[in-house]
């Protein structure tokens, strides 16, 4: 019995040393394929770069005409599997599973980050501190209790009513709102003054607790710690292998590096906090209807807002971390078009609110 | 009676008027309607730029004058002039500093600066119970509805919005 498992071993050892590769060929066969993925990912990276630059490139073309055979590629092999209700159906349960997932996450990632509520606030509250140098809230203590009944209320229907929710109307005359973690939102008072009604302020403030409820700055820093933790892995592997696994490593963590520091380039930002905004503005509107207004408010603001902004935005709209006014009031609007107008409707709540802000307003006029 | 008051409680708190005067223009050619509504008759035919003065809104729909014909357009395809409103703060030059998005305040403000205690315990004590919030609403006639928040892919056509849904 031993002498037959012995003779198959040999055997096969013999087989393999004829026919198949030796352990280093196999090393060095692997060294060339981790090589030659290397040179893709830098050639796709450098067509990356040159297309977000701008640039007409053959890297540039050749990573567009790639990206476009994929996609054609993609929508044809999606057209075949359409065909199969089994599919169909998965991909309907995939979608039940990815709202389900984002109404336990509303920040779209899952709570790595963790960070209890308490601990949130602790740190939102150090956050308002500093942004709160230099300025001042306005003294007007029925105005005060005004915005944080309705921002109150309006938190009341997201998806992180227990947090320590503040609101604050701040001096300055140019129409802009701020949050920070936790649920500390602040609203200057020009852009009190250019709501009109009740419902468009609970868009302006349905807005900001988005950024809260979603975690946005959260992500921000999460997504840079979770990119240097990927660096120093790849670092910590570099120690383990052979001399020219690495040199690959390190190229490799030179990528991911280079990654990184894109990441930080300004459009790259602007890219990504865009894409924020606008979610933040289709929430807001939702959050303001959930609460019993009309969800148009946030639309109406943005017109004022977009006008009022023409002068200072104009030609380089693109390069600012600011989607574009009107870019913004186009997509809301579309996005609230997508509904029934009856879900888009509610209360204005007009009066309440010109007879509370009339200390603001009239500082306006 | 009472049928008749409410009905006029209604129709007052349906429609926002402007505040002042506000005036605008058309963003394009388009019809102006006798009702806020897509399907009603057309009042007047606007040209693109047509000058505009808005007289209230009534959820996407703004009534507005164009000379001597009134009627409704969507918000969507009206532009409001500049000059009737208050101006942001223009840009900084050259600060060395970058705006956080429409958060709006430089990154330099926001790191900078000695914590503000006074202003912050103010920011504390400002703040209204969920009970006091709850009530406030109560008595404004406001009750809380279900509806999921929109996605992108509800509402974009595949492949993104076209260039020219943003040129003007």
């Amino acid at each position: 019995m031993n002498r037959l498992a012995l003779g198959i071993m040999l055997a096969c050892a013999g087989c393999s040393a004829h026919t198949g590769p030796s352990p280093q060929e196999m090393q060095a066969m692997q060294e060339e394929q981790m090589k030659q993925a290397m040179q893709m990912m830098q050639s796709q990276m450098e067509g990356v770069q040159d297309v977000m630059a701008g640039k007409d490139t053959e890297a540039a073309r050749a990573y567009k005409k790639q990206s476009e055979a994929m996609a054609l590629q993609g929508k044809q092999m999606e057209e075949q599997l359409r065909k199969d209700p089994r599919y169909v159906k998965a991909q309907k349960e995939q979608e039940r599973e990815q709202r389900e997932f984002l109404r336990k996450n509303p920040s779209g990632i899952e709570t790595e980050f963790k960070l209890s509520d308490g601990e949130e606030s602790e740190l939102g509250f150090g956050m308002a501190q500093q942004f709160l140098s230099g300025k001042h809230l306005v003294a007007d203590d029925r105005l005060q209790q005004y915005v944080n009944r309705v921002g109150v209320w309006l938190s009341q229907q997201s998806e992180r009513p227990h947090l320590p929710w503040r609101f604050a109307v701040i001096e300055g005359e140019a129409p802009n709102a701020f949050a920070v973690p936790g649920g500390y939102v602040f609203i200057t008072q020009g852009m009190v003054a250019l709501a009109e009604t009740e419902s468009e302020l609970a868009g302006i403030l349905g807005h900001e607790i988005s950024h809260v409820v979603r975690k946005h700055h959260l992500r921000w820093i999460y997504m840079n710690k979770d990119l240097e933790v990927s660096v120093r892995r790849a670092q910590e592997e570099i120690g383990k292998t052979s001399a020219a696994s690495r040199q690959m490593f390190q190229d490799m963590g030179k990528v991911v590096q280079s990654s990184i520091d894109r990441m930080n380039l300004p459009e790259m930002r602007a890219n990504l906090s865009k894409s924020e905004e606008f979610e933040a503005d289709t929430d807001g509107a939702i959050l303001a209807w959930r609460a019993g207004y009309e969800a148009w408010g946030l639309v109406a603001v943005m017109q004022r807002f977009e006008a009022a902004s023409r002068n200072r935005y104009g030609a380089d709209a693109g390069l600012t971390g600011h989607p574009e006014p009107l870019q913004r009031f186009k997509i809301l609007d579309a996005a609230l078009r997508s509904r029934n107008e009856k879900d888009t409707l509610g209360e204005l709540g007009a009066e309440r609110f010109q007879a509370a802000t009339q200390g603001v307003r009239q500082r306006r006029s | 009676m009472i049928g008749r008051i409410s009905l006029l409680i209604v129709l007052a708190s349906c429609c926002v008027g402007a505040q002042g005067a506000e005036s605008g223009y058309a963003a394009k050619a388009i019809d102006l309607l006798e009702r806020p509504d897509s399907q009603a008759r057309v009042a007047a035919k606007l040209a693109k730029k047509q000058p505009l003065q808005i007289i209230g809104r009534d959820g996407s729909w703004a009534n507005v004058k164009a000379g001597n014909a009134m009627g409704w357009v969507r918000l969507a395809d009206l532009r409001l002039n500049v000059a009737t409103l208050a101006a942001p703060t223009p840009r900084r030059e050259n600060s060395g500093t970058k705006d956080t998005g429409i958060r709006g305040f430089s990154e330099e403000e926001l790191l900078v600066g000695a914590p503000n205690q006074v202003e912050s315990e103010r920011l504390k004590r400002v703040g209204v119970s969920v009970r006091d919030a709850v009530n406030f609403a109560r008595a404004a006639n406001l009750r809380p509805r279900q509806q999921d928040y929109i996605q992108m892919l509800d509402f974009m056509p595949e492949g993104g919005f076209p260039r020219e849904f943003f040129d003007e």
